[in-house]
């Protein structure tokens, strides 16, 4: 109270005569009413405008919003299927190899076919080119046995774990007709993954399984090329001797007109070694 | 990654079914015919043979018809030989 009555009293004319109190009072107010007239300047001048600029944003920025929801929980829905493919595609068992040229791929299968009915293996790409989804490399073999033998040794190149897919085969009966024997080409592609597709496939074993993939007891199929009854004569069973010395089999590999055998590398990859004429 | 799934599904079942048609193949010619030339390009398929009499062609034909896995097969030529077998051209196709 002591202090309102010296403000009441105050000489405004006198400001030497006032108290000690009243001067730090009334340099305390001064000192508020200038920062409150400041800050009213401030925010009238600048806060205010940008209060009311973000004010027109915040509709758009709800928007953003929802859009980064949305597309957050598509996301998480790509992931969780994309997830269960993966899933999907590791049950297959299948494999992809990075990369590999038709060259590889012959060379491969004929590692992998020593032994079995396939006499030859060359590069092959197919005449007409048709859009599949994944690179590939094509081969060519050529084989020699029994029907069985045949219908074996084409389903162990195609039925590995690798994705390849017999595009064409055709069977003749071979030159001595009499015992059954047949001759057959078969030409097939080896798919490889692309860059978006690597990620989910293991590396592919470099060695190519020896035709293991093929079930066994396909040597004894009867073949449909087998002459009619009647038709067989004594000179089947000479013919039939006399193939055994045919085409030589497996780990062979034609290069234009050359012939390579398919050897070991001490290295522990593969060599070509040409044949000698 | 599904074109992936898509595509690896359609390569095996091909595969497989020519595998099959391969092997039930013996079974299902008839006993007094025999092929000359049999060839597959993608889903299509063609056999060529001789036989005795032209109702073997009739029972490969209906045979192939049969399998699980064949979606059409046609006689697409047929030659009667007084002397000489009768030819026979059965042409035909998978299942996608």
């Amino acid at each position: 109270m002591k202090l309102l009555d010296e403000l009441r009293n105050v000489d405004p004319t006198n400001p030497g005569q006032w108290s000690r109190q009243v001067s730090v009072t009334l340099a305390c107010l001064l000192f508020v009413l200038v920062g409150a007239l400041g800050l009213q300047v401030r925010v009238r001048g600048s806060l205010l405008p940008e209060l009311a600029g973000a004010g027109e944003q915040l509709p758009r920025l709800e928007a953003q919003l929802a859009q980064a929801r949305r597309e957050q929980r598509q996301t998480q829905s790509l992931s969780a299927e994309l997830q269960q493919l993966a899933e999907q595609l590791g049950r297959t068992g299948a494999s992809l190899p990075r990369s590999r040229t038709a060259l590889n791929l012959a060379v491969s299968l004929a590692q992998g076919s020593d032994g079995s009915a396939v006499a030859a293996v060359r590069p092959w790409q197919p005449a007409s080119e048709t859009s599949r989804p994944l690179p590939h490399g094509g081969a060519e073999l050529r084989l020699n046995g029994g029907y069985g033998e045949i219908v074996e040794a084409v389903h162990g190149a195609v039925g590995t774990a690798e994705l390849r897919e017999l595009v064409e085969l055709s069977i003749e009966p071979g030159d001595a007709a009499d015992d059954g024997a047949v001759r057959a080409e078969a030409r097939l592609l080896a798919y490889y993954a692309n860059e978006a597709h690597s990620e989910f496939f293991p590396d592919a074993p470099k060695r190519e399984p020896a035709m293991a993939h093929a079930p066994p007891g396909l040597e004894g199929l009867l073949s449909p090329f087998a002459p009619l009854a009647g038709a067989r004569g004594e000179d089947a069973a000479a013919a039939a001797v006399d193939t055994l010395d045919s085409p030589p089999r497996g780990g062979i590999i034609l290069v234009g007109a050359r012939r390579y055998r398919i050897v070991d590398d001490p290295q522990g990859g593969l060599l070509l070694e040409p044949e000698a004429p | 990654m599904g074109s992936l799934l898509a595509e690896l599904d359609r390569i095996r079942k091909h595969n497989g079914a020519v595998r099959n048609w391969l092997e039930q193949l013996p079974e299902a010619l008839p006993s007094e015919s025999r092929l000359t030339q049999l060839a597959i390009t993608g889903r299509a398929w063609e056999l060529r043979g001789v036989g005795h009499s032209l109702e073997e062609a009739a029972r490969l034909l209906q045979a192939l018809r049969a399998m699980p896995m064949v979606a059409e097969a046609r006689i697409e030529h047929m030659r009667s030989d007084a002397e000489a077998a009768r030819e026979f051209l059965l042409v035909g196709g998978f299942k996608p």
